[in-house]
C-alpha cells in the first residue's frame, strides 16, 4: 500500500506543492516575526515596553514585583525620599506570582538589587487557569532568556512547538506593539517609574468578603513564590513580602496570605500584612476600587512602607 | 481532545499518514481505535456508555431488519427507550429533579429523590441522535442494517464528527467506510483549506468576540444596556464561528481522508427570514427534526393549528435537545414562535401589504436580512445568559439602551479584523459567485498569499487559551 501511495501522482504533487507551501509559510513567518521583534523592543511607552525595561534595563536599588496592586500600591516619590535609593515598580496588571518571579529571575541574573519588595494578594495561590495563560506576555522573551523558559513552558506542554513559529510570540501584541511605538501609553496614563498613579474615590461601603474563601491551592504558583524568595536570598537581596490593603473585611485570614506568611517566616524574611489596615481599609476616601488605592493613599501607604524598611521594623513580624 | 490544540494536529497527521498507508482492510480498525483514543481523551469511562448504545442499536438494528409486523416495531421503540434513556439519565435527570423539588416546595413538601453527581458526556447528543437515526432508518427500510459491528462502531464514533456532528445518516456515512479511498490531490487540498478557514473561525473569531461576550454575560447587572446589545451581537457570530467552525474543521478531516459528511452550515446570517436561517443553519440537526419528528407528527398536511402546533413543538424539542435548562426551552419556543408567526403574516398580512409598500427589491431584501438577524440575536439571549433571571434582566437592560459602551478596545479591535475577512468571503460566497474565491483562486500567488494572511492572522490574533468548543456541551 505504501508503494501505491509512493506512486500515485496525486500524492507526488502533494509533497511537492507542501514543501512549497512550508518554504513560503518559513520565509513569511521569519521576515513577520523578525519585523515584529524589532518594533517590540523599540517601544516607547505602554505595559511591554515596562516588562522590557524590568527584564532588561532596570539597575535600580529598589524593585517592587507584584500584579496590578503592587504598580499602583507603591509610590516612587515616598521611597526615594525616605530611603534615598532609585526605585523601579515592575508590578503589571493581570499577572501576579507566576510573572513576577520570571521577571526577578531576568532583573537577578544581570543586576542586585539592594531591596526587593514583592507584594502579594489575596488568593495569590488559587488555582486560576488565566494566570498561566497571561505568561503569554512573556513570549517575546522566550528566545533571549533561558531563565524565563520554565515558567512560560507552564503555559502547555506544546508551548515549544508552538514557539517555533517567530509570529507567534507576539500573538495578540500587534495593537499595543504600534501603540507603544508611540507616546499614546504615556499620554493616556502617566506612570512614574512603572508605578502608575489612579485618582478616584469609592461611594460605596464596605462589606465583608466571603467569595470562595475555601480554594484550592496550586502548588506551582507555590513553588513559584518558594523559587523568588530563594533567589532573592541567594543573590543577597533584602526582600519584604507585603500584603496592601483592600478596601472589603474579609471575615478570616486570607489562605494564600497565611502560606505565604508561613513561607516567608521558613526563610527569615520580613512579612507584613496590610490587607485589613485600619488606616485605610473600609474607607472609600482611600480607594480607587475595591482592590486598589488611589494615589493619594498609595503615597502614604508607601511612605510607611518605606518607614517601617528604614526602621528596620520588618523582623519576622506579622503586625 | 480538541480540535483548536496542537495534540489534535499531531493526531490527524498521524492517523491519516497511517489510514493511507494502510490497505483498505484494516482502515477502519484505524479508525474505530483512533476515534477511541479520540473520545477517550476527554473523560475515559465513559466511552462505556457510548459502547452501551453502539450494542443496543447494533443489535436492534439487525433484530428490526429482520422481525415483522409488531415486532419490528418493538425493537425500534427498544432502541429509541435506550437512546432516550441514557440522554434522560445523564442530561436530564438533574433538571427535572430540579424542577420537581421546585414544584414540591411550592406544596411544602421535601423532594426525597436524590441529585445525580455525574458529568455529562461530551457530545451526547450528537452521537444518540446519529445513532437513532440508523435504527429509524433500518425501520423505514431506508437502510440495510450492518452486520459488521467494528463498521457499525465506527459509524457511530468516527472521531472527524463524533463530539458535534454533523449528524450523520447511514445512508450517507456507512457505505463510504466500505469503498477504498485512495489518496486523491484535490480532496487532500480542499479538506486541509477547509480546516484552515475552520481553525481560522474559531481562534481568530469566535474565542476572540468569547472575551468581550464573557465579560458582558458573565456579570450582566454591572453592564450597559448597549453593551450587552453589543455582546450579543458578538455572541451571534461567535457561536456561529464556533460552531460552523467545527463543522469545517470535521468535515475537512473527513474529506482528507475520502469521505463526505454534510453540509452543516450555509451563511445562515444572510437569511431573509426565520424559516430560511433554519434551513442555513445547523443543517444537519434541523433536517433530524424535519425527518424524524416534524413529519412524524403530520408536518404540513395536517389541518392548519395542528401544522403550527407541529412547528413550535419541534422548535421547543430542539431547545431542549440543546441543553437541560429552560434558557434553552424558551430559545426554542421563541424560534418556533418566530416560524408559527412567519406563516400567519403570509397567509393573512403580506398579501395585502406586499403591493402597498413600493420598495426595490434589494433593499426589502437587506431589510428582512437585518430583520431575521435581529430576530434570532433576540432569541440568542436566551441561548447565552446563564439563567432566565439573567436573560431577562439583559433584555430589559437592552430595551432601555441606557449608559455607555463598554470599550475592551484590544479585543474589539481584534475580533472585528476576523469579523472583517468573515463577512468578506460569506457576501462573496452569497451575491458574487461568478469570481473565484480567494482560498481556492486559480492564480497560485492570489492563493498562497490568502493561505499565509490566514495563518499570519491565526498566529497573531488568535486566541491559544484551549477553549472549548460551545456545542461540545451538548
Amino acid at each position: 500500500m505504501l508503494t501505491q501511495l509512493l506512486t500515485n501522482k496525486g500524492f507526488k504533487k502533494f509533497l511537492l506543492r507542501l514543501g512549497i507551501f512550508l518554504l513560503v509559510l518559513f520565509v513569511v513567518d521569519f521576515v513577520t516575526g523578525s519585523l515584529l521583534r524589532k518594533l517590540y523592543f523599540k517601544q516607547e511607552s505602554g505595559p511591554d515596553y515596562e516588562t522590557i525595561y524590568a527584564m532588561e534595563k532596570s539597575r535600580e536599588e529598589l524593585m517592587v514585583f507584584g500584579s496590578s496592586r503592587a504598580r499602583n500600591h507603591y509610590h516612587p516619590q515616598a521611597f526615594e525620599e525616605i530611603l534615598d535609593l532609585s526605585f523601579y515598580n515592575a508590578g503589571r496588571n493581570g499577572n501576579f506570582i507566576l510573572y513576577s518571579n520570571a521577571v526577578a529571575q531576568a532583573v537577578l541574573k544581570r543586576h542586585r538589587p539592594k531591596i526587593v519588595l514583592l507584594d502579594i494578594v489575596a488568593h495569590e495561590f488559587e488555582y486560576y487557569a488565566p494566570n498561566y495563560e497571561k505568561l503569554s506576555v512573556l513570549l517575546p522573551f522566550y528566545k533571549t532568556h533561558p531563565e524565563i523558559r520554565a515558567t512560560v513552558d507552564l503555559r502547555g506542554q506544546f508551548e515549544p512547538v508552538k514557539l517555533c513559529f517567530q509570529m507567534y510570540p507576539f500573538n495578540s501584541t500587534l495593537l499595543s506593539i504600534g501603540l507603544g511605538n508611540t507616546q499614546f501609553y504615556n499620554k493616556k496614563d502617566p506612570v512614574i517609574r512603572g508605578y502608575s498613579p489612579i485618582n478616584r474615590e469609592l461611594t460605596q461601603q464596605a462589606v465583608i468578603d466571603t467569595n470562595n474563601l475555601h480554594y484550592e491551592i496550586d502548588s506551582v504558583q507555590v513553588k513559584s513564590y518558594l523559587q523568588f524568595i530563594q533567589s532573592c536570598k541567594k543573590a543577597g537581596v533584602d526582600l519584604y513580602v507585603v500584603c496592601s490593603p483592600y478596601f472589603n473585611t474579609f471575615p478570616v485570614r486570607d489562605k494564600s496570605v497565611l502560606l505565604a506568611e508561613e513561607i516567608a517566616k521558613k526563610y527569615h524574611i520580613p512579612f507584613w500584612d496590610h490587607s485589613q489596615d485600619p488606616a485605610f481599609s473600609g474607607d472609600p476616601k482611600n480607594f480607587y476600587d475595591v482592590r486598589h488605592l488611589n494615589e493619594p493613599a498609595s503615597l502614604r501607604f508607601s511612605r510607611m512602607i518605606a518607614e517601617k524598611i528604614k526602621s528596620s521594623e520588618g523582623s519576622i513580624a506579622h503586625d | 481532545m480538541l480540535f483548536n490544540s496542537i495534540e489534535f494536529v499531531i493526531f490527524f497527521f498521524l492517523v491519516t499518514s497511517l489510514y493511507f498507508i494502510l490497505p483498505h482492510k484494516y482502515r477502519w480498525f484505524l479508525l474505530l481505535a483512533a476515534s477511541c483514543y479520540f473520545y477517550m481523551a476527554f473523560v475515559p469511562v465513559y466511552i462505556l456508555i457510548l459502547f452501551f448504545t453502539i450494542v443496543i442499536d447494533y443489535f436492534a438494528g439487525i433484530w428490526i431488519e429482520e422481525a415483522q409486523g409488531k415486532k419490528k416495531r418493538r425493537f425500534l421503540v427498544l432502541s429509541l427507550i435506550a437512546n432516550i434513556g441514557v440522554l434522560a439519565v445523564f442530561k436530564y435527570y438533574n433538571f427535572l429533579n430540579d424542577n420537581l423539588t421546585f414544584l414540591l416546595h411550592g406544596a411544602g413538601w421535601e423532594n426525597p429523590i436524590p441529585y445525580l453527581s455525574i458529568l455529562l458526556p461530551i457530545g451526547l447528543s450528537f452521537h444518540t441522535f446519529q445513532a437513532m437515526s440508523y435504527t429509524i432508518e433500518v425501520y423505514r427500510g431506508h437502510q440495510k442494517a450492518e452486520r459488521h459491528f467494528g463498521i457499525y462502531s465506527l459509524y457511530v464514533m468516527f472521531y472527524p464528527q463524533l463530539v458535534a456532528g454533523p449528524i450523520e445518516r447511514p445512508q450517507n456515512l456507512l457505505f463510504q467506510f466500505r469503498t477504498e479511498h485512495r489518496f486523491d490531490y484535490d480532496r487532500v487540498v480542499s479538506g486541509l483549506r477547509l480546516m484552515l478557514w475552520g481553525f481560522f473561525k474559531k481562534l481568530v473569531i469566535a474565542d476572540r468576540l468569547a472575551i468581550y461576550v464573557n465579560a458582558a454575560y458573565g456579570n450582566p447587572e454591572e453592564h450597559t444596556g448597549l453593551t450587552l446589545a453589543v455582546a450579543t451581537m458578538f455572541f451571534a457570530f461567535q457561536i456561529y464561528c464556533d460552531f460552523s467552525g467545527y463543522s469545517d474543521i470535521a468535515i475537512g478531516a473527513a474529506r482528507v481522508m475520502g469521505y463526505d459528511l454534510m453540509k452543516n452550515f450555509n451563511r445562515p446570517y444572510l437569511s431573509a427570514s426565520i424559516s430560511e436561517f433554519w434551513s442555513r443553519w445547523h443543517i444537519s440537526l434541523s433536517t433530524w427534526f424535519k425527518d424524524y419528528l416534524y413529519i412524524s407528527l403530520g408536518g404540513n398536511r395536517v389541518p392548519i393549528p395542528r401544522w403550527y402546533f407541529n412547528l413550535f413543538i419541534t422548535f421547543l424539542i430542539s431547545g431542549l435537545w440543546h441543553g437541560a435548562n429552560w434558557t434553552y426551552i424558551i430559545w426554542g419556543a421563541l424560534n418556533g414562535f418566530y416560524l408559527v408567526f412567519a406563516l400567519i403574516r403570509t397567509r393573512y398580512i403580506d398579501r395585502h401589504l406586499d403591493n402597498k409598500v413600493p420598495l426595490p427589491a434589494w433593499i426589502k431584501k437587506t431589510g428582512n436580512i437585518l430583520m431575521t438577524f435581529v430576530l434570532i440575536c433576540f432569541s440568542w439571549i436566551f441561548f447565552r445568559a446563564a439563567s432566565v433571571q439573567d436573560a431577562f434582566l439583559i433584555v430589559k437592560k437592552i430595551f432601555t439602551l441606557k449608559g455607555p459602551l463598554f470599550t475592551d478596545f484590544t479585543q474589539m479591535f481584534y475580533g472585528l479584523i476576523g469579523l472583517g475577512f468573515l463577512l468578506g468571503r460569506e457576501i462573496k460566497h452569497e451575491y458574487f459567485k461568478n469570481t473565484s474565491p480567494l482560498l481556492e483562486h486559480q492564480n497560485p500567488v492570489i492563493r498562497y498569499a490568502t493561505y499565509m494572511v490566514l495563518i499570519a492572522l491565526i498566529l497573531l490574533i488568535g486566541v491559544f487559551d484551549g477553549s472549548q468548543f460551545i456545542y461540545f456541551q451538548f
